[in-house]
Protein backbone atom coordinates (compact mmCIF):
# COMPACT_ATOMS: atom_id res chain seq x y z
CA UNK A 1 0.00 0.00 0.00
CA UNK A 2 2.79 2.40 0.57
CA UNK A 3 3.89 2.07 -3.37
CA UNK A 4 0.32 3.46 -3.80
CA UNK A 5 1.32 6.26 -1.43
CA UNK A 6 4.31 7.32 -2.79
CA UNK A 7 2.47 7.05 -6.50
CA UNK A 8 0.01 9.35 -5.81
CA UNK A 9 2.82 11.75 -4.99
CA UNK A 10 3.96 11.21 -8.32
CA UNK A 11 0.80 11.43 -9.66
CA UNK A 12 0.17 14.90 -8.04
CA UNK A 13 3.84 16.29 -9.44
CA UNK A 14 3.29 15.49 -12.66
CA UNK A 15 -0.35 17.03 -12.61
CA UNK A 16 1.66 20.43 -11.63
CA UNK A 17 3.96 20.00 -14.15
CA UNK A 18 0.79 19.70 -16.41
CA UNK A 19 -0.65 23.00 -14.94
CA UNK A 20 2.86 24.41 -15.42
CA UNK A 21 2.60 24.39 -19.01
CA UNK A 22 -0.69 26.15 -18.97
CA UNK A 23 0.63 29.13 -16.84
CA UNK A 24 1.10 32.39 -18.41
CA UNK A 25 4.39 33.18 -16.14
CA UNK A 26 3.06 36.21 -14.90
CA UNK A 27 3.19 36.72 -10.92
CA UNK A 28 -0.74 37.30 -11.25
CA UNK A 29 -0.97 33.97 -12.75
CA UNK A 30 1.69 31.97 -10.93
CA UNK A 31 0.19 33.41 -7.18
CA UNK A 32 -3.42 34.26 -8.01
CA UNK A 33 -4.36 31.81 -10.50
CA UNK A 34 -4.88 34.84 -13.04
CA UNK A 35 -8.10 35.94 -10.86
CA UNK A 36 -10.36 33.74 -12.89
CA UNK A 37 -11.50 30.97 -10.35
CA UNK A 38 -14.93 29.77 -11.01
CA UNK A 39 -17.41 28.80 -8.16
CA UNK A 40 -17.23 24.81 -8.26
CA UNK A 41 -12.95 25.24 -8.37
CA UNK A 42 -13.09 28.08 -5.92
CA UNK A 43 -15.15 25.57 -3.14
CA UNK A 44 -12.90 22.62 -3.30
CA UNK A 45 -9.67 25.24 -3.48
CA UNK A 46 -11.33 27.14 -0.39
CA UNK A 47 -13.00 24.18 2.14
CA UNK A 48 -10.05 21.79 1.07
CA UNK A 49 -7.28 24.40 2.24
CA UNK A 50 -8.94 24.22 5.69
CA UNK A 51 -10.27 20.65 5.84
CA UNK A 52 -6.37 18.76 6.50
CA UNK A 53 -4.87 16.58 8.17
CA UNK A 54 -6.22 17.71 10.99
CA UNK A 55 -9.75 17.12 10.08
CA UNK A 56 -9.44 13.80 9.66
CA UNK A 57 -6.93 13.35 12.83
CA UNK A 58 -6.48 16.60 15.46
CA UNK A 59 -10.67 17.12 14.91
CA UNK A 60 -11.46 13.74 15.92
CA UNK A 61 -9.02 13.23 18.32
CA UNK A 62 -9.49 16.19 20.30
CA UNK A 63 -13.53 14.86 20.38
CA UNK A 64 -12.36 11.91 21.54
CA UNK A 65 -10.27 13.25 24.23
CA UNK A 66 -11.96 16.36 25.28
CA UNK A 67 -15.56 15.81 24.17
CA UNK A 68 -17.72 17.70 21.69
CA UNK A 69 -17.67 21.32 23.28
CA UNK A 70 -14.78 21.32 21.05
CA UNK A 71 -17.66 21.98 18.02
CA UNK A 72 -17.83 25.31 18.71
CA UNK A 73 -14.67 25.74 17.28
CA UNK A 74 -16.07 24.92 13.54
CA UNK A 75 -17.78 28.27 12.89
CA UNK A 76 -18.01 28.86 9.04
CA UNK A 77 -20.61 31.54 9.37
CA UNK A 78 -17.21 34.08 9.90
CA UNK A 79 -16.40 32.27 6.06
CA UNK A 80 -19.86 33.84 4.44
CA UNK A 81 -19.07 36.99 6.32
CA UNK A 82 -15.85 37.02 4.77
CA UNK A 83 -16.83 36.21 1.62
CA UNK A 84 -19.83 38.53 1.56
CA UNK A 85 -18.88 41.56 3.75
CA UNK A 86 -15.15 42.06 3.54
CA UNK A 87 -14.08 39.78 0.42
CA UNK A 88 -15.74 41.85 -2.44
CA UNK A 89 -13.84 44.97 -1.54
CA UNK A 90 -10.71 42.96 -1.62
CA UNK A 91 -11.60 41.76 -4.97
CA UNK A 92 -12.53 45.13 -6.28
CA UNK A 93 -9.15 45.89 -4.87
CA UNK A 94 -7.22 42.91 -6.48
CA UNK A 95 -9.37 43.74 -10.09
CA UNK A 96 -9.03 47.52 -10.22
CA UNK A 97 -6.19 48.34 -8.67
CA UNK A 98 -4.18 44.77 -9.45
CA UNK A 99 -2.83 44.05 -5.87
CA UNK A 100 -1.47 40.84 -5.48
CA UNK A 101 -2.48 40.39 -2.02
CA UNK A 102 -5.00 41.41 1.07
CA UNK A 103 -1.89 42.52 2.72
CA UNK A 104 -1.00 45.03 -0.26
CA UNK A 105 -4.25 45.99 0.08
CA UNK A 106 -4.27 47.00 3.64
CA UNK A 107 -0.77 48.60 3.14
CA UNK A 108 -1.75 50.83 0.65
CA UNK A 109 -5.13 51.99 2.32
CA UNK A 110 -3.56 52.50 5.52
CA UNK A 111 -0.55 54.16 3.70
CA UNK A 112 2.30 52.09 5.52
CA UNK A 113 5.14 50.18 4.66
CA UNK A 114 6.01 49.44 7.70
CA UNK A 115 2.78 48.54 8.55
CA UNK A 116 2.92 45.46 5.70
CA UNK A 117 6.32 44.47 7.10
CA UNK A 118 4.43 44.03 10.33
CA UNK A 119 1.43 41.91 9.26
CA UNK A 120 3.46 39.90 6.45
CA UNK A 121 5.55 39.19 9.15
CA UNK A 122 3.13 37.78 11.57
CA UNK A 123 1.01 35.98 8.78
CA UNK A 124 4.32 33.85 8.13
CA UNK A 125 5.12 33.32 11.50
CA UNK A 126 2.01 31.88 12.43
CA UNK A 127 1.46 29.76 8.82
CA UNK A 128 4.79 27.65 10.65
CA UNK A 129 2.77 25.82 13.43
CA UNK A 130 0.06 25.35 10.67
CA UNK A 131 1.86 23.69 8.02
CA UNK A 132 4.20 22.31 10.86
CA UNK A 133 0.82 19.98 11.70
CA UNK A 134 -0.04 18.51 8.23
CA UNK A 135 3.91 16.96 8.60
CA UNK A 136 2.91 15.52 11.89
CA UNK A 137 -0.83 14.47 10.54
CA UNK A 138 1.16 12.54 7.59
CA UNK A 139 4.18 11.33 10.15
CA UNK A 140 1.75 10.00 12.36
CA UNK A 141 -0.33 8.19 9.90
CA UNK A 142 1.56 6.69 8.32
CA UNK A 143 3.59 5.40 11.28
CA UNK A 144 -0.17 3.57 12.42
CA UNK A 145 -1.07 2.24 8.81
CA UNK A 146 1.98 0.92 7.59
CA UNK A 147 4.82 0.97 10.50
CA UNK A 148 7.35 3.64 8.72
CA UNK A 149 9.06 5.67 11.06
CA UNK A 150 7.22 9.29 11.86
CA UNK A 151 9.77 11.50 10.11
CA UNK A 152 9.68 9.25 6.75
CA UNK A 153 6.08 10.58 6.82
CA UNK A 154 6.73 14.20 7.68
CA UNK A 155 9.82 14.48 5.31
CA UNK A 156 7.73 12.84 2.63
CA UNK A 157 5.05 15.49 2.92
CA UNK A 158 7.53 18.04 3.10
CA UNK A 159 8.98 17.26 -0.03
CA UNK A 160 5.95 16.53 -2.22
CA UNK A 161 4.32 20.06 -1.25
CA UNK A 162 7.04 22.21 -2.26
CA UNK A 163 7.44 20.42 -5.51
CA UNK A 164 4.03 21.13 -6.60
CA UNK A 165 3.65 24.74 -4.89
CA UNK A 166 7.56 25.23 -6.75
CA UNK A 167 6.27 23.75 -10.27
CA UNK A 168 2.46 24.28 -10.77
CA UNK A 169 1.64 27.80 -8.83
CA UNK A 170 -1.88 28.73 -7.32
CA UNK A 171 -4.00 27.29 -10.70
CA UNK A 172 -2.38 23.53 -10.06
CA UNK A 173 -3.01 23.35 -6.51
CA UNK A 174 -6.44 24.88 -6.97
CA UNK A 175 -7.60 22.00 -9.39
CA UNK A 176 -5.30 19.50 -7.08
CA UNK A 177 -7.49 20.53 -4.36
CA UNK A 178 -10.61 19.50 -6.22
CA UNK A 179 -9.04 15.93 -6.54
CA UNK A 180 -7.70 15.52 -3.34
CA UNK A 181 -11.18 16.83 -1.99
CA UNK A 182 -13.19 14.46 -3.81
CA UNK A 183 -10.80 11.15 -2.36
CA UNK A 184 -11.01 13.23 1.09
CA UNK A 185 -14.89 13.27 1.58
CA UNK A 186 -15.47 9.42 -0.02
CA UNK A 187 -13.35 8.21 2.18
CA UNK A 188 -14.04 10.29 5.49
CA UNK A 189 -18.09 9.58 4.98
CA UNK A 190 -18.04 6.70 3.05
CA UNK A 191 -15.64 4.50 6.07
CA UNK A 192 -17.66 5.69 8.60
CA UNK A 193 -20.90 4.22 7.27
CA UNK A 194 -18.80 1.25 6.50
CA UNK A 195 -17.32 0.79 9.89
CA UNK A 196 -20.54 1.06 11.32
CA UNK A 197 -22.17 -1.82 9.50
CA UNK A 198 -19.05 -4.09 9.68
CA UNK A 199 -19.35 -3.26 13.72
CA UNK A 200 -22.78 -4.23 13.85
CA UNK A 201 -23.08 -0.39 15.50
CA UNK A 202 -25.59 0.85 13.54
CA UNK A 203 -28.01 2.45 16.16
CA UNK A 204 -26.36 5.96 16.97
CA UNK A 205 -28.19 5.63 20.19
CA UNK A 206 -27.01 2.26 21.29
CA UNK A 207 -23.45 3.77 20.73
CA UNK A 208 -23.82 7.03 22.58
CA UNK A 209 -25.88 4.48 25.71
CA UNK A 210 -22.25 2.49 25.59
CA UNK A 211 -19.80 5.60 24.86
CA UNK A 212 -21.65 6.96 28.64
CA UNK A 213 -21.05 3.84 30.03
CA UNK A 214 -17.61 3.67 29.20
CA UNK A 215 -16.42 7.32 29.12
CA UNK A 216 -19.01 8.95 32.03
CA UNK A 217 -19.04 12.69 30.68
CA UNK A 218 -17.50 12.46 27.22
CA UNK A 219 -20.79 13.81 25.75
CA UNK A 220 -21.64 16.12 27.82
CA UNK A 221 -19.90 19.45 28.68
CA UNK A 222 -17.24 20.40 30.36
CA UNK A 223 -16.42 16.90 28.86
CA UNK A 224 -14.01 14.34 30.78
CA UNK A 225 -11.02 16.06 31.55
CA UNK A 226 -12.99 19.42 32.43
CA UNK A 227 -11.43 20.82 29.14
CA UNK A 228 -14.54 22.77 27.93
CA UNK A 229 -14.81 25.40 30.99
CA UNK A 230 -17.24 28.39 30.32
CA UNK A 231 -14.00 30.50 30.21
CA UNK A 232 -12.71 28.10 27.23
CA UNK A 233 -15.35 27.61 25.41
CA UNK A 234 -15.50 31.53 25.25
CA UNK A 235 -12.10 31.53 23.85
CA UNK A 236 -12.94 28.57 21.68
CA UNK A 237 -16.13 29.97 20.02
CA UNK A 238 -14.37 33.17 19.36
CA UNK A 239 -11.34 31.53 17.65
CA UNK A 240 -13.96 29.41 15.70
CA UNK A 241 -15.45 33.01 14.37
CA UNK A 242 -11.80 34.45 13.62
CA UNK A 243 -11.15 31.56 11.27
CA UNK A 244 -11.95 33.82 8.65
CA UNK A 245 -8.78 36.04 9.39
CA UNK A 246 -6.69 32.71 8.35
CA UNK A 247 -4.77 34.42 5.54
CA UNK A 248 -5.11 31.35 2.80
CA UNK A 249 -8.68 31.47 3.66
CA UNK A 250 -8.80 35.06 2.77
CA UNK A 251 -6.87 34.90 -0.33
CA UNK A 252 -9.29 33.54 -2.44
CA UNK A 253 -11.64 36.30 -2.42
CA UNK A 254 -8.94 37.70 -4.48
CA UNK A 255 -8.68 34.72 -6.82
CA UNK A 256 -12.53 34.63 -7.73
CA UNK A 257 -13.37 35.74 -11.64
CA UNK A 258 -16.79 37.52 -9.99
CA UNK A 259 -19.18 38.50 -7.61
CA UNK A 260 -21.34 35.54 -8.52
CA UNK A 261 -18.54 32.76 -7.35
CA UNK A 262 -18.21 34.57 -3.82
CA UNK A 263 -22.08 34.69 -3.05
CA UNK A 264 -22.34 30.90 -4.38
CA UNK A 265 -18.81 29.67 -2.76
CA UNK A 266 -20.15 31.27 0.83
CA UNK A 267 -23.29 29.16 1.11
CA UNK A 268 -21.99 26.07 -0.32
CA UNK A 269 -19.63 26.39 2.79
CA UNK A 270 -21.94 26.57 5.10
CA UNK A 271 -24.46 24.12 3.76
CA UNK A 272 -21.03 21.40 3.27
CA UNK A 273 -19.69 22.37 6.71
CA UNK A 274 -23.30 20.78 8.40
CA UNK A 275 -22.52 17.77 7.21
CA UNK A 276 -18.66 17.34 7.33
CA UNK A 277 -18.63 18.75 10.72
CA UNK A 278 -20.99 16.21 11.67
CA UNK A 279 -19.55 13.64 10.30
CA UNK A 280 -15.68 14.31 12.21
CA UNK A 281 -17.25 14.67 14.89
CA UNK A 282 -19.45 11.29 15.16
CA UNK A 283 -16.03 9.73 14.35
CA UNK A 284 -14.64 11.13 17.33
CA UNK A 285 -17.53 11.11 20.17
CA UNK A 286 -19.59 7.93 19.11
CA UNK A 287 -17.38 5.90 16.78
CA UNK A 288 -13.85 5.60 18.34
CA UNK A 289 -14.38 5.90 21.90
CA UNK A 290 -16.21 2.37 21.05
CA UNK A 291 -13.77 0.74 18.72
CA UNK A 292 -10.58 2.19 20.09
CA UNK A 293 -10.88 2.99 23.99
CA UNK A 294 -8.42 4.19 25.92
CA UNK A 295 -5.84 6.12 23.95
CA UNK A 296 -4.94 9.42 25.74
CA UNK A 297 -3.12 12.80 24.73
CA UNK A 298 -1.52 13.04 21.05
CA UNK A 299 -1.69 8.94 20.83
CA UNK A 300 -5.40 9.78 19.95
CA UNK A 301 -4.45 11.89 16.98
CA UNK A 302 -4.08 8.94 15.04
CA UNK A 303 -7.55 7.13 16.36
CA UNK A 304 -9.94 7.05 13.11
CA UNK A 305 -6.70 5.66 11.22
CA UNK A 306 -6.43 2.60 13.92
CA UNK A 307 -10.06 2.29 14.01
CA UNK A 308 -9.83 1.44 10.24
CA UNK A 309 -7.23 -0.59 10.42
CA UNK A 310 -8.29 -2.27 13.23
CA UNK A 311 -11.85 -3.40 11.70
CA UNK A 312 -11.50 -2.60 7.89
CA UNK A 313 -9.64 -4.57 5.14
CA UNK A 314 -6.26 -3.56 4.80
CA UNK A 315 -6.52 -1.91 1.57
CA UNK A 316 -9.00 0.56 3.71
CA UNK A 317 -6.19 1.72 5.83
CA UNK A 318 -4.57 2.33 2.94
CA UNK A 319 -7.10 4.17 1.24
CA UNK A 320 -7.51 6.34 4.42
CA UNK A 321 -3.87 7.20 4.46
CA UNK A 322 -4.37 8.13 0.90
CA UNK A 323 -6.95 10.12 2.25
CA UNK A 324 -4.98 11.85 4.72
CA UNK A 325 -2.23 12.51 2.48
CA UNK A 326 -4.54 14.76 -0.29
CA UNK A 327 -6.30 16.69 2.90
CA UNK A 328 -2.56 17.51 3.93
CA UNK A 329 -1.26 18.27 0.50
CA UNK A 330 -4.18 19.95 -0.65
CA UNK A 331 -4.01 22.42 2.54
CA UNK A 332 -0.65 22.76 2.31
CA UNK A 333 -0.07 23.81 -0.82
CA UNK A 334 -2.43 26.62 -0.24
CA UNK A 335 -0.79 27.88 3.11
CA UNK A 336 2.69 27.32 1.11
CA UNK A 337 1.21 29.43 -1.77
CA UNK A 338 0.13 32.46 0.52
CA UNK A 339 3.52 32.14 2.47
CA UNK A 340 5.30 32.43 -1.02
CA UNK A 341 3.44 35.36 -1.59
CA UNK A 342 3.61 37.11 1.42
CA UNK A 343 7.06 36.65 1.43
CA UNK A 344 7.55 37.88 -1.78
CA UNK A 345 4.98 40.83 -2.16
CA UNK A 346 4.66 42.30 1.52
CA UNK A 347 8.46 41.30 2.82
CA UNK A 348 10.79 41.25 0.33
CA UNK A 349 9.25 44.10 -1.80
CA UNK A 350 7.31 46.04 0.53
CA UNK A 351 9.60 48.93 0.93
CA UNK A 352 11.03 48.14 -3.00
CA UNK A 353 9.58 50.09 -6.05
CA UNK A 354 11.15 48.15 -8.92
CA UNK A 355 9.30 45.05 -8.74
CA UNK A 356 9.22 42.93 -11.69
CA UNK A 357 6.96 39.49 -12.62
CA UNK A 358 10.43 37.35 -12.43
CA UNK A 359 11.55 38.87 -9.04
CA UNK A 360 8.10 38.17 -6.87
CA UNK A 361 7.80 34.95 -8.76
CA UNK A 362 11.47 33.84 -7.74
CA UNK A 363 11.13 35.20 -4.20
CA UNK A 364 7.97 33.30 -3.62
CA UNK A 365 9.79 30.28 -4.50
CA UNK A 366 12.56 31.21 -2.21
CA UNK A 367 9.80 31.94 0.78
CA UNK A 368 7.97 28.32 -0.14
CA UNK A 369 11.45 26.84 0.47
CA UNK A 370 12.09 28.51 3.78
CA UNK A 371 8.75 27.71 5.01
CA UNK A 372 8.83 24.51 3.85
CA UNK A 373 12.25 23.69 5.73
CA UNK A 374 10.66 25.33 9.34
CA UNK A 375 7.57 23.50 9.10
CA UNK A 376 9.77 19.92 8.67
CA UNK A 377 11.82 21.14 11.79
CA UNK A 378 8.31 22.11 13.72
CA UNK A 379 6.36 18.92 12.51
CA UNK A 380 9.71 16.66 13.72
CA UNK A 381 9.85 18.82 17.49
CA UNK A 382 6.15 18.27 17.53
CA UNK A 383 5.36 20.31 20.46
CA UNK A 384 1.60 19.99 21.15
CA UNK A 385 -1.30 17.42 20.06
CA UNK A 386 -2.68 18.55 16.61
CA UNK A 387 -6.11 20.21 17.51
CA UNK A 388 -4.16 22.28 19.91
CA UNK A 389 -1.81 23.09 17.30
CA UNK A 390 -4.15 24.87 15.42
CA UNK A 391 -6.74 25.93 17.91
CA UNK A 392 -4.20 27.14 20.39
CA UNK A 393 -1.59 28.72 18.51
CA UNK A 394 -1.77 29.26 14.56
CA UNK A 395 -5.59 30.30 14.78
CA UNK A 396 -4.87 32.85 17.83
CA UNK A 397 -2.33 34.35 15.60
CA UNK A 398 -3.53 34.54 12.32
CA UNK A 399 -6.56 36.73 14.53
CA UNK A 400 -4.16 39.06 15.40
CA UNK A 401 -4.45 41.26 11.73
CA UNK A 402 -8.43 41.09 12.05
CA UNK A 403 -8.98 44.58 13.30
CA UNK A 404 -6.91 46.07 10.83
CA UNK A 405 -8.78 43.79 7.87
CA UNK A 406 -12.25 44.73 9.08
CA UNK A 407 -11.31 47.87 10.02
CA UNK A 408 -9.76 48.48 6.78
CA UNK A 409 -11.88 47.84 4.23
CA UNK A 410 -14.80 48.83 6.48
CA UNK A 411 -14.07 52.10 8.73
CA UNK A 412 -12.66 55.09 7.25
CA UNK A 413 -11.65 56.38 10.54
CA UNK A 414 -8.59 53.54 11.32
CA UNK A 415 -5.31 54.82 10.87
CA UNK A 416 -1.75 52.69 10.90
CA UNK A 417 -0.95 53.99 14.56
CA UNK A 418 -3.63 51.97 15.57
CA UNK A 419 -3.34 48.78 13.46
CA UNK A 420 0.17 48.97 14.93
CA UNK A 421 -0.09 49.57 18.65
CA UNK A 422 -2.98 47.05 18.91
CA UNK A 423 -1.21 44.03 16.71
CA UNK A 424 2.14 44.61 18.96
CA UNK A 425 0.56 44.57 22.05
CA UNK A 426 -1.96 41.81 21.06
CA UNK A 427 1.33 39.63 19.93
CA UNK A 428 3.48 40.04 22.82
CA UNK A 429 0.53 39.05 25.26
CA UNK A 430 -0.59 35.97 23.32
CA UNK A 431 3.39 35.09 23.23
CA UNK A 432 4.07 36.18 26.88
CA UNK A 433 0.88 34.67 27.77
CA UNK A 434 1.11 31.29 26.17
CA UNK A 435 4.56 30.44 26.40
CA UNK A 436 5.86 32.05 29.96
CA UNK A 437 3.32 33.30 32.14
CA UNK A 438 0.42 31.80 31.82
CA UNK A 439 -1.75 34.44 33.95
CA UNK A 440 -1.57 36.82 32.03
CA UNK A 441 -4.07 35.32 29.64
CA UNK A 442 -7.02 35.35 32.95
CA UNK A 443 -7.73 31.57 32.35
CA UNK A 444 -8.86 32.36 29.01
CA UNK A 445 -8.26 30.62 25.46
CA UNK A 446 -5.28 32.28 24.22
CA UNK A 447 -7.35 34.15 21.58
CA UNK A 448 -9.55 36.00 23.96
CA UNK A 449 -7.79 38.45 25.67
CA UNK A 450 -5.05 39.49 22.58
CA UNK A 451 -7.51 39.91 20.71
CA UNK A 452 -9.71 41.62 22.93
CA UNK A 453 -6.83 44.19 23.58
CA UNK A 454 -5.47 44.50 20.02
CA UNK A 455 -9.17 45.48 19.25
CA UNK A 456 -9.41 48.00 22.10
CA UNK A 457 -6.25 49.55 21.13
CA UNK A 458 -7.06 49.36 17.22
CA UNK A 459 -9.83 51.65 17.87
CA UNK A 460 -8.67 53.77 20.75
CA UNK A 461 -5.65 54.94 18.97
CA UNK A 462 -7.19 55.43 15.51
CA UNK A 463 -9.77 57.79 17.46
CA UNK A 464 -6.51 60.20 18.59
CA UNK A 465 -4.58 59.56 15.58
CA UNK A 466 -5.41 61.55 11.85
CA UNK A 467 -7.08 59.30 9.40
CA UNK A 468 -5.41 58.60 5.81
CA UNK A 469 -5.90 61.56 3.31
CA UNK A 470 -9.37 62.22 1.68
CA UNK A 471 -8.24 61.19 -1.49
CA UNK A 472 -7.13 57.71 -0.14
CA UNK A 473 -10.40 57.45 2.03
CA UNK A 474 -12.38 58.01 -1.51
CA UNK A 475 -9.88 55.21 -3.66
CA UNK A 476 -10.72 52.56 -0.80
CA UNK A 477 -14.47 53.35 0.58
CA UNK A 478 -16.09 55.39 -2.69
CA UNK A 479 -14.52 54.42 -5.60
CA UNK A 480 -14.25 50.62 -4.74
CA UNK A 481 -18.07 50.60 -4.10
CA UNK A 482 -18.74 52.45 -7.44
CA UNK A 483 -16.64 50.01 -9.02
CA UNK A 484 -18.73 46.80 -7.59
CA UNK A 485 -21.84 48.25 -8.28
CA UNK A 486 -20.70 49.21 -12.14
CA UNK A 487 -19.39 45.07 -11.91
CA UNK A 488 -22.87 44.34 -10.70
CA UNK A 489 -24.62 45.70 -13.29
CA UNK A 490 -22.73 44.51 -16.02
CA UNK A 491 -23.34 41.27 -14.76
CA UNK A 492 -27.07 42.00 -14.76
CA UNK A 493 -27.30 43.66 -18.07
CA UNK A 494 -26.03 40.59 -19.87
CA UNK A 495 -27.21 38.14 -17.67
CA UNK A 496 -30.23 36.69 -19.96
CA UNK A 497 -31.77 34.05 -17.56
CA UNK A 498 -32.24 37.47 -15.28
CA UNK A 499 -34.41 38.88 -17.93
CA UNK A 500 -36.65 36.09 -20.10
CA UNK A 501 -38.92 38.51 -20.39
CA UNK A 502 -36.65 40.93 -23.10
CA UNK A 503 -36.72 40.63 -26.28
CA UNK A 504 -34.44 39.38 -28.88
CA UNK A 505 -33.71 43.24 -30.09
CA UNK A 506 -33.17 44.86 -26.93
CA UNK A 507 -30.38 41.92 -26.04
CA UNK A 508 -28.91 43.04 -29.24
CA UNK A 509 -29.11 46.79 -28.45
CA UNK A 510 -27.59 46.01 -25.31
CA UNK A 511 -24.76 43.39 -26.43
CA UNK A 512 -24.07 45.83 -29.22
CA UNK A 513 -23.37 48.49 -27.14
CA UNK A 514 -21.11 46.68 -24.97
CA UNK A 515 -19.23 45.56 -28.12
CA UNK A 516 -18.89 49.62 -29.20
CA UNK A 517 -17.75 50.45 -25.35
CA UNK B 1 -20.56 48.55 3.31
CA UNK B 2 -23.12 51.09 2.04
CA UNK B 3 -24.51 47.93 -0.17
CA UNK B 4 -25.50 46.46 3.18
CA UNK B 5 -26.31 49.58 5.59
CA UNK B 6 -28.19 51.24 2.71
CA UNK B 7 -31.39 48.84 2.46
CA UNK B 8 -33.39 47.03 5.42
CA UNK B 9 -32.42 43.83 4.53
CA UNK B 10 -29.43 44.28 5.08
CA UNK B 11 -30.04 45.95 8.30
CA UNK B 12 -31.41 42.99 9.06
CA UNK B 13 -28.85 40.54 8.04
CA UNK B 14 -26.18 42.58 9.82
CA UNK B 15 -29.02 42.49 13.49
CA UNK B 16 -29.07 38.70 13.11
CA UNK B 17 -25.39 37.87 12.26
CA UNK B 18 -23.81 40.50 15.36
CA UNK B 19 -27.08 38.96 17.53
CA UNK B 20 -26.12 35.62 16.73
CA UNK B 21 -22.44 36.37 17.47
CA UNK B 22 -22.98 37.54 20.72
CA UNK B 23 -24.94 34.56 21.55
CA UNK B 24 -22.62 31.94 20.15
CA UNK B 25 -19.41 33.35 22.26
CA UNK B 26 -20.97 34.95 25.30
CA UNK B 27 -24.10 32.85 25.86
CA UNK B 28 -23.94 29.47 24.62
CA UNK B 29 -20.77 28.60 26.65
CA UNK B 30 -22.92 29.39 29.93
CA UNK B 31 -25.65 27.56 28.74
CA UNK B 32 -23.36 24.18 27.65
CA UNK B 33 -22.39 24.08 31.21
CA UNK B 34 -23.37 20.79 32.87
CA UNK B 35 -25.66 19.20 30.03
CA UNK B 36 -25.44 16.01 29.36
CA UNK B 37 -28.89 15.88 27.52
CA UNK B 38 -28.56 13.66 23.95
CA UNK B 39 -30.55 14.76 21.23
CA UNK B 40 -32.79 11.76 19.73
CA UNK B 41 -30.75 9.51 22.10
CA UNK B 42 -27.35 10.74 20.36
CA UNK B 43 -26.50 14.02 19.88
CA UNK B 44 -25.03 16.07 22.39
CA UNK B 45 -26.43 19.20 23.16
CA UNK B 46 -23.17 21.02 21.99
CA UNK B 47 -23.14 19.14 18.61
CA UNK B 48 -27.09 20.54 18.37
CA UNK B 49 -26.74 23.93 19.31
CA UNK B 50 -23.55 23.93 16.87
CA UNK B 51 -26.29 22.88 14.34
CA UNK B 52 -28.97 25.37 14.81
CA UNK B 53 -26.60 27.62 14.41
CA UNK B 54 -25.26 27.17 11.33
CA UNK B 55 -28.66 26.63 10.09
CA UNK B 56 -29.65 29.59 10.87
CA UNK B 57 -26.52 31.26 9.58
CA UNK B 58 -27.20 29.73 6.40
CA UNK B 59 -30.91 30.86 5.75
CA UNK B 60 -29.96 33.87 6.32
CA UNK B 61 -27.12 34.37 3.93
CA UNK B 62 -28.89 32.28 1.30
CA UNK B 63 -32.18 34.73 1.56
CA UNK B 64 -30.55 37.87 1.64
CA UNK B 65 -27.79 36.56 -0.75
CA UNK B 66 -30.32 35.51 -3.68
CA UNK B 67 -32.98 38.23 -3.26
CA UNK B 68 -31.15 41.31 -2.36
CA UNK B 69 -27.42 41.42 -2.27
CA UNK B 70 -26.56 44.60 -4.92
CA UNK B 71 -23.62 42.53 -5.99
CA UNK B 72 -25.52 39.27 -6.74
Amino acid sequence: MIWIVLLLGVVLVFVSAYGYKLNKKTAADYLLAGRAIGTFVMFFYVYFAISSAWTFYGFPGTIYNTGPGFMLFFSFTSFAFLYIIIGPKLWAGSSKYGYLSPVQFLGERYQSKALRLILGGILVLFLFPYLGLQAVGIGAGMKAAVGLPFWFGALYMTVIMLLICLIGGTRSVAWLNVLLGIIFTATFWGFLFWILIKTDNTSLSELAKRVQEIRPGLLGVPGPVNAWTTQNLMGLALAGLTVMAWPHVVIGTMQVKSMVVVRKTAIWMLLFSLIFCNIAAIWGYLVCPILVPGLKGKAADAVVQIAITKYLPGWASGATLLAVLAAAISTVATQLMVTGLLVSRDIIFSVSNKVTDKGLILWSRIGMVGAAVVSFILAILRPAELGLLLSNIASPGFALWLPALIGGVLWKRGTKEGVIVGIVAGLILLIVGSFFYKPLLLGFHPIFVPLLVDALLYVGVSLITSPVPSSVQKKFFEDIEDYLEEHASRNKQFDINRAPAVSPQVVMEAVKVKVEK
Amino acid sequence: MREITGHRPGRILLWVLLLSALWYVFVLPFVLQNTSYLLFGWMPVSVAFYNLQTIIWLLAFWVYTSRYWPYR
